[in-house]
């Protein structure tokens, strides 16, 4: 019921997190390497090319391997690529694949392999929902949105030199390149595996073939997967758990209880009523996310159209309550829209400290006199506001009712619609609300992945925002390599983006997870996914 | 054979006083007369009516009178346990939850009851049609039955929270729709076999007409299944009602009825246990209530066991 | 009987059918689709996807192919989960659903039963009134909260029974007690309402006049009679407990059937939610058709039939 969705596309062009690894040297190995992680509900699907989520990136690292991974610093390391030389302008990769490495039935793991299954993903028969992480490729694009049926895939810039060289041509100079070929839609799948059984292949243990550090020995839907340390893993001395069992609970009251009864031994997310109790355990981590979590205005709406009242409904907001009382997970209060952890031009500095708050958290004095500025002293005059949320889980319920009323104590009335998930985002997408809830979630880790969302006609614009100064600076931001030049473009739009506040940020989420202290060696990606490659089990 | 005349003096006239007159030791009353005088000489169903009467009248004036109101929040204060300044205690956002639930009986009896209603009239009227006139139109109205139980509720909930506000009245629509479909059957099954009655037979060869024998004497016969499958279904109603509110068709929020205090409080049940105890205890109370007045119903509307 | 029973299924294909249809057009009609998500799929790949799943197509060309499918048995592939069906879903759900649906039906007709004799025969006395308090209590709380109060005192604080999931004989029994609480507390109301009914006909007084032991009476002549309005509802009941299992299910991580009732509508899959409601409505329209049967058997006396036939 709560599976998370942070839609994760890439780690992309700068890496900053310090991500969450203990390997304490005091810490003897125990003698049963077993792990028990829950994954909120049944997988969509573990077939790389096709999936979406974070729990299924998660999966899929178990089972399969790119040309290379991420270590915890999210820095690419190599994974089946042993090495790797990248042209001058950066336009054409050369992957040398590693020898040794085998697919879990012993077979070699080749470049023709990585051929097959990029050209599969971009097939649009295979209707991939990420196929857009391979329009860096030259004619990615134009295959994947081919609708004559003409294309000649051939012409897409992957080629198997021979059977252990690679050579990838982009369709730009993409300096992040290296992160795209970490992503799980990139991973290799077997040609004769997979043209056996196209569609159910990944369904089933018997025909789900990977080139991971494990194997899957099992899975019942919906109830639990079951995988093993794989022995034709080229880089199995690293593995130190014997078996990995995934059970897909994905009601979060079972999978805490579960997880206090010693049933599970890492549950990401768990629920807020129950952080305290993990807190004073010592089971609780919390790590800053790559999210925001914020309220959209319609600006086409009487009240709301007015930037003076935007700006004072967003002051109005006391967001220390809202994440110490309400969320409780350690979110950080927003007065920006763009999370801490996304990194500037100047090496250590972040976006966000550069950029700094654009308000008051919690001004009330303030809101009040932007109202009476805007010609609605205390209220008088604005139409009772309709707080638009999704009904899924009861949090954006309680969020909305602590901001209705702190807006009642500045005199602007409001009234709750919640609307099941469904009927919320097409309400939105329809643009027949006044103000609604949102979310974002980084694409990759450049505050870009935020910024152009407010750009005229954007697609996921749900605000109606135009502002031709605010479209500039993007455009600036997106014709220039230069970081220096990047950066202050993007500054200045968000200072733009804060003066108009068609979007009212209210906090950045954070990646949490309880764990058992046995549990070592995991690497926590801030997505949210996990790799188990290292993990294992302290006495 | 001829009748033998009597003589004219062989009657005479009984004058009014002059004989002790038929006295009556037990009035005669009527069918409802019975009925109430039988209710009230049941002490378990006139404590439940007391009950129910008390949380009515609670929940109409208690929240007059209380000091919080129902979506006040006092974050100083939050899931804070029962005490004298919070009788029951507070929730997560700080609000008094004995002020919520006082509120929240007000829409729950509300959903109760017409719930009820909907099972005695739609429910009991269309089963009872359907079991006494029996044949194709039995067939047919059945199936209709069958029809509607089989489409997924939460589809057309989902399209009428498209079309409506979200609001009491929706919620009222869609217990209208699919509330009365076990009852009917019920009533149906009933009357299959109550109609084969010879008291049934005899009413008909008396030329009694059919509305009549069904309202007279086929379902006064069927109260007992009818008072169970009433007051059994208050409690689903109640749930179903939150269930609503939760997907947003229902009572706006911060409103809340029972079914949402419970459904709210259950998450906190490993930490703060009295936020689902309270509400559900709420909820239990008047459902015993129901229940005895139920009972007593039962017993004082069948026709057999009147004296 | 025959004549009727063979009636009786040709109208239940067409119920099943009209409900497929009228599923199938709500189902269409409510906002949001398949791969509706807060960040956009990209237009090309959307179409890509529609492609796939067929959903290019005219409404009515899609309904007509779908329902060609279901004749052949093929509930086609779900849209949520990749390369998946619902024929699996149903092949490897509907029977933990039973199985789980069985052992709490057993549990309510027998305790149910027992209840309400026992408290029939104590009519106003205090085991009448402890007992139906339990019942109320079983039907006041739902069962997702007495599932949430079962594992939190038998799991977690007792540790006495495992918290969730299903396979081992252990993991069934908070299931089974959380899904029957409303039926067997329903059970007992209804027995005891019904022989209560029952003790005060003629054929009671007569078989205790002729001098027939008590218990005797009782188990022969009452309890026989007194099942019968609650055969009535076993159909509607055994329908329930099996659609009604997706709480239960979702609270204790049990693989059923049950899930897919809410999920795949919340999910907008549309193969799912009419795979789903086929497969529900035709367990539901033989059930309903058993007990018209059964009841028949029962009790002599009720003519389904008209005496022209």
């Amino acid at each position: 019921m709560t599976k998370k969705k942070l839609f994760i596309i890439v780690s992309g062009l700068l890496i900053v997190m310090m991500a969450f690894a203990s390997v304490a040297a005091a810490k003897t190995m125990s003698k049963k390497q077993e792990l028990i992680y829950n994954s909120y509900g049944e997988p969509e699907t573990l077939d790389p090319a096709l999936s979406t989520g974070v729990p299924e990136a998660t999966l899929e690292m178990v089972c399969f391997e790119g040309l290379v991974r991420l270590d915890d610093n999210n820095l690419p390391v190599p994974g089946i690529a042993e090495r790797w030389d990248a042209s001058e302008d950066l336009m054409v990769y050369t992957f040398y694949l590693r020898k040794d490495a085998k697919w879990q039935d012993g077979k070699p793991v080749t470049a023709k392999d990585f051929e097959y299954s990029w050209k599969r993903v971009l097939n649009p028969e295979t209707a991939s929902q990420y196929a857009y992480m391979l329009y860096y490729i030259k004619n990615g694009e134009a295959y994947n949105t081919d609708e004559t049926g003409k294309f000649d895939p051939n012409t897409v810039g992957v080629k198997a030199l021979d059977d252990y060289t690679l050579e990838v041509t982009l369709e730009a100079p993409t300096p992040y390149f290296l992160q795209v070929a970490a992503f799980q839609t990139l991973y290799p799948v077997r040609k004769d595996i997979v043209e056996a059984n196209p569609d159910s292949w990944a369904t089933k243990p018997e025909t789900y073939i990977g080139n991971g550090p494990f194997k899957m020995v099992g899975w019942d839907h919906n109830s639990q997967i079951t995988f093993v340390k794989n022995e034709n893993y080229w880089d199995k001395e690293n593995v130190k758990l014997d078996k990995l069992i995934v059970t897909l609970v994905d009601n979060n009251q079972t999978a805490v209880t579960m997880f206090n009864t010693g049933h599970i031994d890492l549950l990401d997310s768990p629920p807020s009523e129950n952080i305290d109790g993990l807190k004073a355990a010592g089971k609780y981590f919390v790590q800053p996310g790559v999210s925001s979590y914020y309220y959209i205005c319609n600006v086409a709406e009487p009240g709301v159209d007015n930037p003076l009242v935007r700006r004072a409904l967003a002051m109005a907001i006391n967001r220390k309550i809202i994440v110490e009382e309400v969320t409780k997970g350690g979110q950080i209060p927003a007065m920006s829209f763009v999370p801490g952890e996304l990194i500037d031009a100047e090496p250590g500095t972040t976006f966000r400290e550069v950029g700094g708050d654009f308000f008051k958290d919690y001004d009330v004095e303030g809101a009040k006199k932007l109202l009476a500025e805007a010609g609605y002293p205390n209220g008088k005059g604005l139409p009772t506001f309709e707080i638009l949320y999704n009904t899924e889980s009861v949090g954006h319920q309680n969020i909305a009712l602590a901001i209705q009323s702190w807006w009642a104590a500045i005199g602007v009335k409001s009234q709750l619609v919640g609307q099941e998930w469904g009927v919320y985002l097409q309400t939105r997408d329809e643009m027949n609300y006044q103000i609604s809830r949102a979310g974002w979630g980084a694409d990759y880790l450049d505050p870009m992945t935020f910024m152009d969302l407010h750009v005229t006609g954007g697609g996921n614009n749900d605000a109606g925002y135009s502002n031709p100064n605010y479209d500039a600076f993007i455009k600036i931001a997106k014709m220039t390599d230069d970081q220096k030049i990047r950066m202050f473009a993007m500054h200045e739009a968000e200072r733009i983006l804060m003066e108009d506040m068609p979007i009212i940020p209210i906090y950045f989420y954070t990646d949490s997870w309880a764990a058992q202290p046995y549990v070592e060696g995991i690497i926590y990606n801030p997505f949210g996914s996990r790799d188990f490659k290292f993990a294992w089990i302290s006495e | 054979m001829a009748i033998s005349r009597l003589p004219s003096d062989a009657f005479e006239p009984v004058h009014r006083g002059k004989v002790k007159e038929e006295t009556f030791f037990r009035p005669s009353l009527t069918y409802w007369q019975d009925v109430r005088r039988r209710l009230k000489k049941n002490k378990m169903a006139m404590i439940g009516l007391f009950t129910i009467i008390i949380i009515v009248l609670v929940s109409i004036i208690g929240p007059v009178l209380a000091p919080y109101s129902y979506s006040e929040m006092d974050w100083s204060a939050t899931n804070k346990p029962p005490s004298a300044k919070h009788w029951f205690g507070t929730d997560n956002l700080g609000r008094d939850l004995f002020v919520r639930v006082l509120y929240g009986a007000r829409i729950s009896l509300i959903v109760g009851i017409f719930a009820s209603l909907i099972n005695l009239t739609i429910g009991v009227i269309y089963g009872g049609i359907s079991g006494f006139v029996g044949g194709w139109l039995d067939n047919l109205m059945m199936r209709i039955v069958d029809i509607l139980y089989g489409i997924p509720s939460l589809i057309y909930v989902i399209l009428l929270m498209v079309i409506l506000e979200p609001g009491l009245q929706n919620i009222l629509i869609t217990l209208g729709v699919a509330y009365w479909l076990g009852m009917a059957r019920i009533v149906r099954g009933q009357i299959l076999t109550l109609k084969e009655q010879d008291y049934v037979l005899a009413a008909r060869v008396i030329g009694v007409s059919w509305w009549r024998i069904l309202l007279k004497h086929l379902i006064p016969n069927s109260m007992g299944p009818i008072i169970v499958t009433v007051t059994l279904s208050i409690p689903s109603a109640i749930f179903t009602e939150a269930f609503l509110s939760f997907i947003g068709l229902g009572v706006r929020a911060p409103m809340a009825s029972w079914g949402v205090l419970a459904s709210d409080g259950l998450s906190t049940l490993q930490v703060y246990p009295f936020q689902l105890i309270i509400p559900a205890i709420a909820i239990c109370i008047t459902m015993l209530a129901f229940n005895f007045l139920g009972d007593g119903l039962r017993d004082a509307l069948d026709p057999r066991m009147r004296k | 009987m025959k004549r009727y029973i063979f009636t009786r299924i040709l109208l239940g294909i067409l119920v099943v059918f009209i409900i497929a249809t009228v599923t199938f057009f709500l189902m269409r009609a409510i906002p949001g689709g398949p791969f509706s998500a807060e960040k956009k799929v990209p237009e090309a790949i959307k179409k890509n996807l529609e492609a796939k799943y067929k959903l290019d197509q005219p409404v009515w060309r899609q309904y007509l192919d779908y329902m060609s499918n279901v004749i052949r048995g093929d509930f086609g592939p779900s849209f949520k989960y990749k390369g998946r069906t619902v024929n699996d879903f149903i092949l490897e759900g509907f029977p933990i659903s039973a199985v789980l649906g069985c052992i709490s039906i057993f549990i309510s007709i027998g305790i149910g039963i027992i209840i309400g004799i026992v408290s029939a025969l104590n009519q106003n006395k205090w085991l009448d009134y402890v007992t139906m308090f339990f019942a109320i209590l079983g039907v006041s709380i739902p069962s997702f909260i007495i599932a949430s109060i079962l594992m939190y005192v038998f799991a977690f604080k007792l540790r006495w029974l495992p918290p969730a999931m299903w396979g081992k004989p252990s993991q069934a029994i908070l299931p089974a007690i959380s899904l029957s609480g409303f039926s067997t507390a329903f059970f007992a109301r209804m027995m005891r309402s019904s022989m209560l009914e029952v003790l005060q006909q003629d054929y009671i007084r007569t078989a205790r006049a002729k001098g027939l032991p008590e218990y005797l009476v009782i188990c022969r002549h009452a309890v026989k009679n007194g099942l019968i309005p609650v055969i009535t509802y076993l159909g509607p009941l055994i329908a329930g407990i099996l659609t009604g299992s997706f709480v239960v299910e979702n609270i204790f991580a049990i693989p059923g059937l049950g899930k897919y009732y809410v999920s795949s509508i919340t999910n907008r899959d549309y193969t799912t939610i009419l795979g789903v409601t086929i497969f529900y409505s035709v367990l539901l329209v033989s059930m309903n058709i058993l007990v018209d049967i059964a009841y028949a058997i029962v009790d002599p006396r009720i003519k389904l039939v008209d005496k022209k036939e």
